[in-house]
């Protein structure tokens, strides 16, 4: 076996140099899969298109699962409060913040062949192992019942009743991973991703005056009137709706789970790039699909429950309606399915049980186990009445934003570590990049704290 | 030389050629050498049961990682300040 500089010493006697010990059930299904990416490789005609569509996944996954139900709502609520102008680039440039995280993130699972999770506990040790899992599992945790909060906002437009609405999501979750093949899930999850893009022709329907986007977008105005607190608590959200810890721990193991290999890194960030290209897209149309509320002087302050779709009938028509309700059911359940995988990937990890999506229930009942029982309990908090479902879902973003800057430490302390990166390490220009994002995020965190103690 | 050949058009990149491939799941299943070697060394389950090492944390990356961690136990209490307040204005 191959072991890198980090593991020698670990390593058991007699395994530097051994041959490869039995494949597992795990191990055929990923060389299966390695298998089409030869083929394609190999291919005389159309080679560039088959491997995107062999690699397209763990980008494109990780950024529209990011375009949740709480995302979704910000940015529907940043349109409906403060139309086009200064928020709409607030909502482009965290995703290019993002695509810097991520391409770290993907190119460090690429190279390792280890998940976020396992790589912070065997470098840094259990005590910053476990605070980076205590973040882990409560921003999942709140960020999975605010999924729900959406599906149920959304099919609430149909006359769906909550219980049916949550059960059904919850439905969609399970049979998603009971595939027993990471293939299937992610084929699977790319497909009902792909309803993400529903808020683009609602944005169409909504008639944005389009010289004045472009205006905003290149100008940032005009500038937003209003109290301080409110202003940067939808900054913070909305950048919380778009860089978040579960990201970071679930690319990375996605693109494990994947067989992505140091080879594959180029197509890997294409992969990322198309994630960021399409959420950032679907972000703008979800603000701007809520800008009729704005320029009619509606207060969007009755819309935060997710009553977008009713209150915006008047100006987007039924169809209108219907599709941002859809995509609101869409991001919740994309988000809800790879948000719990997130979970299941990190405590397979920590535990050092199998955690991969190619194994069959039975084989790895621990990771499943985390899977399902993540959901179900996050669903049923939504079920419990009298729950502050808008207090979670307003804070949702806001934490996540907050417990950023540790997550990204970790990732550059390990993606810059010569012993596991090896000539994969971090450039200069990567590393400004990164600690200019951590920068950002714990100024907007202190200016967030400032204006809470001062108002 | 056959005079096909020569008359080939000249190809940009050559294609990786494919050798000894399996058909598929199959006869990987039948061959696990030709699935190992597919794989890298350290991407199967076997390697992966080797740890990696404790890398020590140099002075300066434990005050940061303290740092932050004081920073986001007050970011927590404030978030949590802000939803008491948002729940006695509503």
């Amino acid at each position: 076996m191959n072991f890198r500089p980090a593991q020698r010493e670990l390593a058991p006697p007699g395994a530097l140099g051994a041959p490869p010990a039995e494949l597992t059930h795990e191990d055929l299904d990923r060389a299966a899969d390695r298998l089409r990416v030869k083929r394609a490789r190999a291919a005389k005609r159309l080679r560039p298109l088959w491997l995107l569509w062999l690699f397209v996944g763990p980008g494109v996954l990780v950024f529209l699962g990011e375009n949740d139900a709480p995302s979704m709502l910000s940015y529907a609520t940043t349109g409906a409060r403060y139309g086009i102008g200064f928020f709409l680039p607030i909502i482009v440039v965290p995703f290019a913040m993002a695509f810097v995280i991520q391409e770290m993130t993907m190119r460090l699972g690429a190279v390792t062949h280890r998940g976020h999770a396992e790589l912070i506990f065997d470098r840094f040790g259990k005590f910053w192992g476990g605070f980076a899992m205590a973040d882990l599992v409560l921003g999942n945790f709140l960020t999975l019942a605010t999924e729900f909060v959406g599906v149920r906002a959304g099919a609430s437009y149909f006359g769906i009743r909550p219980a049916i609405a949550v059960g059904f999501a919850l439905l969609v979750v399970f049979a998603a991973m009971l595939t027993g093949r990471y293939w299937t899930w992610e084929r699977l999850a790319l497909g009902l991703a792909a309803f993400n893009l529903l808020f683009i022709p609602v944005a169409l329907l909504a008639h944005p005056p389009w010289h004045a986007v472009g205006r905003a977008l290149f100008t940032w105005s005009p500038l937003p009137h209003g109290r301080a607190l409110d202003i940067l608590v939808l900054i913070m959200s909305d950048l919380g709706a778009t860089v978040t810890p579960w990201m970071v721990f679930f690319q990375q193991s996605a693109v494990v789970d994947k067989g992505e290999q140091p080879r594959d890194i180029t197509i890997g960030r294409v992969d990322t790039m198309m994630g960021m290209g399409l959420a950032a897209v679907c972000g703008l149309a979800a603000a701007l699909a809520a800008t009729p509320l704005f320029l009619h002087g509606m207060s969007a302050a009755a819309f935060e429950r997710g009553e977008f779709a009713q209150a915006l009938r008047p100006w987007i028509g039924n169809v209108g309606a219907t599709l941002f309700a859809l995509g609101l059911i869409e991001a919740g359940l994309l988000a809800a399915i790879t948000i719990s995988a997130s979970s299941a990937y990190a405590f397979g990890e920590v535990l050092g049980v199998g955690h991969s999506l190619n194994w069959p229930v039975r084989k790895a009942a621990p990771f499943y186990l985390v899977l399902m029982g993540s959901a179900a309990l996050a669903a049923g908090l939504v079920l419990i009445p009298h729950v502050p479902l808008v207090a979670i879902a307003l804070v949702v973003n806001v934490l996540a934003t907050l417990e950023m800057p540790p997550v990204l430490v970790f990732l550059l302390m390990l993606v810059n570590d010569r012993e596991l990166m090896g000539d994969q390490v971090n450039d200069s220009g990567a590393n400004f990049a990164a600690i200019a994002v951590v920068v950002i995020l714990v100024l907007c965190g202190l200016a967030y704290a400032g204006a809470m103690l001062t108002s | 030389m056959m005079p096909e050949e020569k008359n080939e058009p000249q190809k940009k990149a050559a294609p990786e050629p494919l050798g000894a491939t399996p058909k598929g799941r199959e006869e990987l299943e039948l061959r696990p050498e030709l699935a190992a070697e597919l794989l890298e060394p350290d991407q199967v389950v076997a390697a992966k049961r080797v740890r990696f090492g404790r890398r020590p944390l140099k002075p300066w990356e434990r005050a940061l990682l303290w740092a932050l961690r004081v920073y986001v136990v007050a970011m927590q209490i404030i978030v949590v300040l802000a939803v008491i307040r948002a729940l006695r204005g509503t």
